[in-house]
């Protein structure tokens, strides 16, 4: 099975430490970042099943970051984390590409069926692609067989 | 000798792993009680300047944050209202500082004593 990983973005290292026990314990690969600028390197340097992203990071706010994040890996799913809920932060992760958005104190029970349902709508995403593609080649090999 | 069932050592695991967190951060937790109690005794005396204010409601909205992580979830109701209380705006009004005072009093109590005492378990699982 392939391995799941996670990046976990937030300011408070309680939180980044707390969350990488819960997720390593379950055996997920797990990367985490203090600030937005570190979130970008790491999340260019490698692709990621999931990004944990909390709204209020020091350098810049998590839905900028979000937006940032999902023009160029579309694929992660964007869970968004804040200790803050408000109607524009919450519309604001919907209207930017968010998966989830879940307020803290994080229950972990939730947390885990978050990812896992997401990691499940991934995968599913990722599987129909696939068949398209085979429906496609097969189209086209039917076609070419057609001509020959 | 007894035998625990699947869902007891699940149980067990988790709380051992939340025992272990709190030992690792409970220093820091500390830490950012003591900035409230700052803010706290600042606002007693009418000193309480923004900056102090600023720093005690970051410490209160990041220990909102995490408490309920790490098996104390009425630390972090506790630390929220702490937060709202110390918003920029005007100065706390006599019954505010009644309850900021009794606010970080609790608080103190929870963090004391840490998650075994408290544990209900609600955000911890």
């Amino acid at each position: 099975m392939e391995q799941r990983t996670i990046l976990i973005v937030d300011d408070d290292v309680i939180i980044r430490e707390t969350l990488r026990d819960v997720f390593e314990s379950k055996g997920y690969v797990v990367e985490t970042a203090e600030t937005a600028k570190e979130a970008m390197e790491k999340s260019k340097a490698r692709t990621f099943n999931i990004a944990l992203l909390d709204i209020k990071l020091p350098d810049m706010e998590g839905t900028e970051l979000l937006k940032k994040m999902h023009s160029f890996v579309p694929k992660t799913m964007k869970i968004m984390i804040t200790a803050s809920g408000t109607l524009k932060n919450a519309m604001d992760s919907l209207n930017f590409g968010a998966d989830a958005y879940l307020l803290k104190p994080i229950d972990q029970n939730q947390l885990l069926k978050t990812v896992e349902e997401k990691l499940r709508e991934q995968y599913t995403a990722e599987a129909m692609s696939e068949d398209e593609v085979a429906k496609w080649i097969e189209a086209r090999l039917q076609k070419l067989k057609k001509t020959q | 000798m007894e035998s625990s069932t699947p869902s007891e050592g699940r149980e067990y695991e988790l709380t051992q792993r939340i025992l272990k967190l709190w030992e690792r951060y409970k220093p820091l937790c500390l830490e950012r009680l003591s900035v409230i109690e700052e803010a706290r005794t600042a606002a007693s005396s009418t000193t309480l300047d923004d900056e102090v204010r600023g720093k005690a409601e970051s410490a209160a909205h990041k220990l909102a944050g995490v408490l309920g992580s790490i098996g104390l979830p009425e630390g972090s109701k506790i630390a929220s209202e702490i937060e709202a209380l110390l918003r920029p705006g005007d100065t706390l009004a006599p019954g505010q500082l009644l309850r900021l005072s009794e606010l970080v009093a609790n608080l103190r109590s929870q963090l004391t004593c840490g998650p075994t005492a408290h544990d209900d378990s609600s955000e911890t699982h």
